[in-house]
C-alpha cells in the first residue's frame, strides 16, 4: 500500500452509516458485491437494501466499501457493496479496498462468504475478464448482469441459461432501478453456499482466458461479440459534448446557467423564507419579552434563519450537479478537461473529483481514490478545498446581493450571476494552480496512462435525483439545526454579556451596536483588528470569521447576529446600512471584495482537514493546506482590497 | 502453444461426463460423428494414462466421462489442457472419422 493509501471504512458528510461497519455478526453470511465501475453496483445495493448510497452515471462514484443488511424470510444477508474495480490486481486505492476486502484484510472484517458479481450486460465481453478472476478465487459466486433491457433495446441477445452453463454459476438479469429481476436474486442470495460452482477455474494464462472468454461469449450470444446497435443518442450528443471547441463551450454555457439559475430561480423562494422567518421572529419577541425572547429571536431564528434561507440556492446546485452526474455528462467533462488537467499536473479523474467538491470537498477528495498516481491523487487532494463547496454559497450569496447591483449584463445573463460564477471559476483556477504548484514541488513519480470510460447518456429517474438533492439538502438543514445553532447560541451570550448599559441619546440600534461591540465576542473582535485591519473588516467580520471555522456558513448567522438590531430590513440591506463612527460604508466595495476573496481561499473546514488527514495518512498535508491556503486568502483578500480601492 | 483456442467446460446431467465446447473450425466442419482419440496427441496421452477414460468428439463439443466423478477436481484442468493443445496442433482426432466411441485399446492400458 502506497503512503498515501487511505485507511478502510471511511465516513464523509451525509453517508456516514453507509460506510465502513463492522459486519462481524456471527451466523450472518456476508455477500460482496464486484464488478467494474458503473456497472450498477450501489443501484442494485440500494434496491436490494433500501438503502440510499450515492449513484451517478460514471465510473468511481464508490470508493470504499458500504454494507447494509438484507433480510430474506427469516435470514439476514449482509451486502457489502465494494468500489468499481476493472481487475484484482490493484492499481489504485479504491481497487485495492476490494483486494483488502477479498482476502479479508480489513482489520476485525471477515472475508465474504460469497461473491455477487454485478456486470453491464451491454459490455459483457469486458467484464468477463473480471469474472474469470473473480472465478479464480473458487468462492461461491453468482452472476448479476445488469442493463438488460438496454442489451435488448439496442438489439443485443443474450442466453442466461447458456451464460450460466458456461461459468458453473447462477446468472440472473436485473434492471435495478426498475425492481426487475430483484425477487429472483433475493431468492437466489437466500443460501449463497447452495449456489454451483464453476467445474473448473477459469485459465490464468491471459492467451488461454481470451479464448475462454471468447468461447464463453460465443455460448451465450452464438456470436463473439454481442454486435449491439451503436447507441445512436449518445453518438449524435459526443459528436457536440466532445468536440474540443464546442465541448468546451457547452460546458461553459452549462456553469454559466447554473450560477445565473442560484439567483434567477431561487430568489422568490430565498425572500419567502426570509420572510416567514422574519415574521417567526417577531412572534417570538411578542410572546416571550426579556432574554430568553432575545435569545430566541436575535439568536436562533436570526441565526439559523439567516443562513437556512439559502437553501433553495442550494437545492439548485445540488439539483444540477444530480441532473449531470445522473446523465452521464460529467465523464465527458473529463475527458474535455483531461488535456488542461494534464498542464497542472492533473487528469481527468482528478476533474470529475474537483467537480465533486463544489458540493463538499469530502466526497471530493474520496473520489481522488480512483487516481492510481500517488502525485496526481495527491494534487487533486489539496486542490479539493479551494473548489468552492455549498457551504461557501450562503456567505458569497449574502455578499454579492447586498453589493453586486442587480443589472443586465448580456441577454439573460445578469450582473449577479457574472459575479458568482467569477467567485466559482477563481476558486476553480486557483485550485487548479495550486495543483500544479504543488505537484510540481513533488514531481518525482512516474506517470502512467488515463483511461476514461465514456457511459452511454441515461435519462435518470426522478426518484434518484430527488434522492440525491435530499440528502444534501438535507445535510445542509442538519448542520443548521446542529453546529450552527448551537454556534449561534454561545455567540448570542457572548454578544450579550457582560451586560453594558449604552449611552444615553442612542437610537435603538446604536445602542444594541454599543453592548455588543463591549461584550466579550466584541472583545475577541477588536483583539483581531491588528490583524484583519489592513483587510477592512471590522470587529463584527473578525468574530464571524472566527465562528465560521465552526462552519462555513456561520458567519452568515453571526452577521445576522452582530447586525440584527431592531432592523426589519434582509441581512444584506442591514449591511449595506452599516457605517462607522465617521459615517462611512463599513462594507464597501474594497472590503467586500477582500471578504469574497478570503472566502475564496481560506480553509475553515475543520472535517475537510480530518478528511485530509486520513487519506494522506500525515499531518503533514492538511496541515500545509490549512497554512499555505490561510496566507493565500490574506495575501490575495488585501491585493483585492488594494485594486478595488484604486478602481474605485 | 494454445494460442487462443476458443474452449470452456461445462457441467452434464451426468456427473461423470463434463462436456467441453469448442469453438474451432476444424471440429464444427467435420460434423457429429464418432471419431477415435488415437496417435500422438496430448489428449491420447492422458486417456493413456487415465483408467476408464471415456470420449466422444462431436461437432463442436467433447465429452468425456471417468468411471468415478470424484475424480473430476483432479483430472480437468489436465483434460482441459490436452484439448486445448491438441486443437491448437490440430490432433487428427479432430477430423479422422471412426466408428469408435471408446478410446482404443492401447489407450485402456492401467495407469
Amino acid at each position: 500500500m502506497s503512503p498515501l493509501s487511505p485507511r478502510p471504512a471511511p465516513t464523509c458528510h451525509g453517508d456516514a452509516t453507509l460506510d465502513g461497519g463492522a459486519g462481524t455478526d456471527p451466523g450472518v453470511l456476508q455477500v460482496a458485491l464486484i464488478g467494474s465501475p458503473n456497472a450498477g453496483k450501489t443501484t442494485l445495493f440500494n434496491a436490494l437494501t433500501g438503502l440510499r448510497a450515492k449513484t451517478a452515471n460514471y465510473p468511481g462514484i464508490t470508493v470504499t466499501r458500504r454494507e447494509g443488511l438484507l433480510e430474506l424470510d427469516g435470514t439476514d444477508v449482509r451486502l457489502v457493496d465494494l468500489p468499481g474495480t476493472y481487475s484484482l490486481d490493484p492499481v489504485s486505492p479504491d481497487e485495492q479496498v476490494v483486494a483488502d476486502a477479498l482476502h479479508g484484510r480489513v482489520a476485525g472484517i471477515p472475508a465474504p462468504d460469497a461473491l455477487a458479481m454485478v456486470a453491464d450486460a451491454t459490455t459483457l465481453e469486458r467484464s468477463l475478464y473480471l469474472v474469470a478472476e473473480v472465478l479464480q478465487l473458487g468462492m461461491p459466486t453468482c452472476l448479476v448482469l445488469t442493463m438488460v433491457d438496454e442489451l435488448t433495446a439496442r438489439g443485443g441477445a443474450l442466453s442466461l441459461d447458456r451464460l450460466g452453463d458456461a461459468l458453473g454459476v447462477p446468472v440472473i438479469g436485473v434492471v435495478g432501478h426498475r425492481g426487475i429481476g430483484l425477487d429472483q436474486l433475493r431468492q437466489l442470495l437466500h443460501d449463497p453456499l447452495a449456489w454451483s460452482r464453476p467445474v473448473l477455474a477459469p485459465p490464468i494464462d491471459p492467451v488461454e482466458r481470451s479464448g475462454w472468454i471468447e468461447s464463453v461469449l460465443l455460448r451465450a450470444t452464438g456470436a463473439d461479440h454481442l454486435a449491439l446497435h451503436a447507441d445512436s443518442r449518445t453518438r449524435r450528443i459526443d459528436a457536440v459534448l466532445l468536440h474540443p471547441v464546442a465541448g468546451s463551450l457547452a460546458f461553459l454555457v452549462v456553469m454559466l446557467a447554473l450560477f445565473q439559475s442560484i439567483f434567477t430561480l431561487a430568489t422568490p423562494a430565498v425572500d419567502w423564507i426570509d420572510g416567514r422567518f422574519a415574521s417567526l421572529a417577531d412572534g417570538v419577541r411578542d410572546l416571550l419579552p426579556g432574554a430568553f425572547g432575545d435569545l430566541v429571536a436575535d439568536g436562533v431564528i436570526a441565526g439559523v434563519g439567516g443562513v437556512l434561507v439559502f437553501l433553495p440556492q442550494i437545492v439548485l446546485l445540488l439539483t444540477f450537479l444530480a441532473l449531470l452526474e445522473k446523465v452521464g455528462y460529467l465523464a465527458r467533462a473529463a475527458f474535455l478537461a483531461d488535456r488542461v488537467m494534464g498542464r497542472f499536473g492533473l487528469e481527468g479523474r482528478s476533474f470529475v473529483a474537483l467537480l465533486s467538491s463544489f458540493a463538499c470537498a469530502i466526497p471530493g477528495i474520496m473520489a481522488a481514490r480512483t487516481i492510481p498516481n500517488d502525485r496526481r491523487r495527491l494534487a487533486t487532494m489539496m486542490a479539493a478545498p479551494l473548489m468552492t463547496c455549498t457551504a461557501r454559497l450562503p456567505v458569497y450569496t449574502l455578499l454579492v446581493s447586498a453589493f453586486v447591483t442587480d443589472r443586465a449584463v448580456l441577454g439573460p445573463l445578469r450582473s449577479q450571476g457574472l459575479a458568482m460564477f467569477g467567485l466559482y471559476a477563481l476558486g476553480a483556477v486557483s485550485g487548479l494552480v495550486y495543483a500544479g504548484l504543488l505537484s510540481a514541488a513533488t514531481r518525482r513519480h512516474g506517470t502512467s496512462p488515463v483511461l476514461l470510460e465514456m457511459p452511454p447518456y441515461r435519462w435518470p429517474t426522478l426518484r434518484s435525483i430527488a434522492l440525491q438533492v435530499w440528502d444534501g439538502a438535507w445535510s445542509f438543514v442538519r448542520k443548521a439545526g446542529t453546529i450552527i445553532l448551537l454556534t449561534t447560541i454561545v455567540l448570542w451570550a457572548l454578544l450579550r454579556f457582560p451586560s453594558s448599559e449604552a449611552p444615553d441619546g442612542l437610537t435603538a440600534a446604536e445602542a444594541a451596536s454599543y453592548e455588543m461591540e463591549h461584550s466579550v465576542a466584541g472583545a475577541i473582535g477588536q483583539g483581531l483588528e491588528p490583524v484583519f485591519d489592513p483587510l477592512g473588516f471590522d470587529w463584527r467580520a473578525n468574530v464571524a470569521i472566527i465562528s465560521s471555522f465552526a462552519a462555513r456558513e456561520v458567519f452568515v448567522s453571526t452577521l445576522a447576529i452582530t447586525t440584527a438590531s431592531d432592523s426589519e430590513d434582509s441581512l444584506p440591506d442591514r449591511l449595506a446600512e452599516l457605517r462607522d463612527d465617521s459615517g462611512d460604508p463599513l462594507y464597501d466595495g474594497p472590503t467586500v471584495a477582500a471578504l469574497l476573496i478570503f472566502f475564496v481561499y481560506a480553509l475553515q473546514c475543520m472535517s475537510t482537514v480530518a478528511v485530509l488527514r486520513r487519506e494522506t495518512n500525515s499531518w503533514r498535508w492538511p496541515l500545509t493546506a490549512v497554512g499555505s491556503m490561510f496566507a493565500l486568502a490574506y495575501v490575495a483578500a488585501l491585493i483585492a482590497r488594494v485594486i478595488a480601492q484604486v478602481v474605485s | 502453444m494454445n494460442a487462443a483456442v476458443r474452449l470452456h467446460v461445462e457441467r452434464t446431467a451426468d456427473p461423470a461426463v463434463l462436456r467441453w465446447v469448442v469453438h474451432d473450425p476444424t471440429l464444427a466442419e467435420a460434423g457429429d460423428g464418432p471419431r477415435a482419440v488415437v496417435g500422438d496427441g496430448a489428449l491420447a496421452a492422458v486417456i493413456a494414462d487415465v483408467t476408464a477414460l471415456d470420449v466422444s468428439v462431436r461437432r463442436g463439443d467433447v465429452l468425456v466421462r471417468v468411471a468415478d466423478p470424484a475424480a473430476w477436481p483432479r483430472l480437468a484442468s489436465t483434460v482441459h489442457a490436452a484439448i486445448a493443445t491438441d486443437v491448437a496442433a490440430r490432433a487428427p482426432w479432430l477430423t479422422t472419422r471412426e466408428a469408435t466411441v471408446t478410446p482404443s485399446p492401447s489407450a485402456r492400458r492401467s495407469s
